[in-house]
């Protein structure tokens, strides 16, 4: 026995789906972002954990993610949060740079990158 | 295929970068000088002066697909009065700027401008101004 199988494409068929592109992206797009923003909120955190001592014990749970824009996030500590104005990460005089944000920056970069990447794949391949 | 991966620690990385730094440092008139943060041996005079610490970056290196620690980040702050404030961030960024750090037989990546915690008083040390400069590369 044999089985074929035949697809056909046309213009219109390309147009249709190529129209649906920027819908389609904007949607993943959005996803993304607010994924890693958490998840760079919860490593930031973690390292904010072990840096940050008893003298600093509140300041882990003053970091917070929101959004800024369709397509921007910041995570952080809010210095609306008790300790959340601490100079941790950047340190001071007294004390050495904490780096909380900027190691996670280091993951979730690399991350954010990478997702980015797949979404992309997605709208052609998914 | 094996690759071999050379690493290196950080006291020979903090110390290349302070050779860098104090060489620099020693062409300004006056008495200026970078040191280690944290080494009870290498302690910093009242003013004018640079602390310097270094950290491993857990991204990795993009060469080697993210899996190696031969990423580095360097911060340097600098304490003082405001103008020599602002001269040693500016002084410490020409030494690191685009150069290359060679600890042993490793040459590292052009240094790369990372972050800056802009020049203010010192919320301890009355009269005092500190900020701060961070730079990432790759050994």
């Amino acid at each position: 026995m044999t089985l074929s199988i035949r697809v056909t494409h046309t213009v219109d068929q390309l147009d249709r789906d190529a129209s649906r592109l920027p819908k389609r992206f904007a949607v993943g797009m959005a996803k993304v972002l607010r994924t890693n923003a958490r998840e760079g909120n919860q490593q930031a955190k973690s390292y904010a954990k072990e840096s940050s001592g008893k003298h600093g014990k509140h300041y882990p749970n003053a970091f917070s993610y929101e959004a800024r824009g369709p397509f921007e996030w910041e995570y952080g500590p809010d210095e609306s949060k008790p300790q959340g104005g601490m100079s941790f990460e950047n340190g001071s005089v007294n004390q050495p740079a904490h780096n909380d944000l900027a190691r996670s920056a280091d993951v979730i970069g690399k991350q954010l990158q990478g997702d980015v990447s797949d979404e992309l794949d997605k709208l052609f391949w998914g | 295929m094996t690759v071999a991966v050379q690493t290196v620690s950080s006291n020979a990385v903090i110390d290349a970068i302070l050779n860098l730094l104090n060489a620099e440092l020693a062409t300004m008139a006056g008495q200026f000088t970078a040191h280690s943060w944290g080494d009870p041996e290498d302690k910093p005079p009242a003013r004018n002066y640079v602390l310097v610490s270094t950290y491993r970056r857990f991204g990795g290196s993009d060469r080697l697909g993210g899996l190696a620690s031969t990423s580095w980040r360097v911060n340097f702050r600098a304490v003082g009065y405001p103008r020599e404030c602002h001269a040693l961030l500016d002084r410490c960024t020409r030494a690191l700027e685009e150069m290359s750090i060679v600890v042993g037989d490793l040459t590292s990546t052009g240094a790369t401008f990372e972050t800056e915690d802009p020049v203010r008083q010192d919320d301890d040390q009355l009269g005092l101004f500190t900020g701060l400069r961070s730079f990432i590369f790759v050994l």
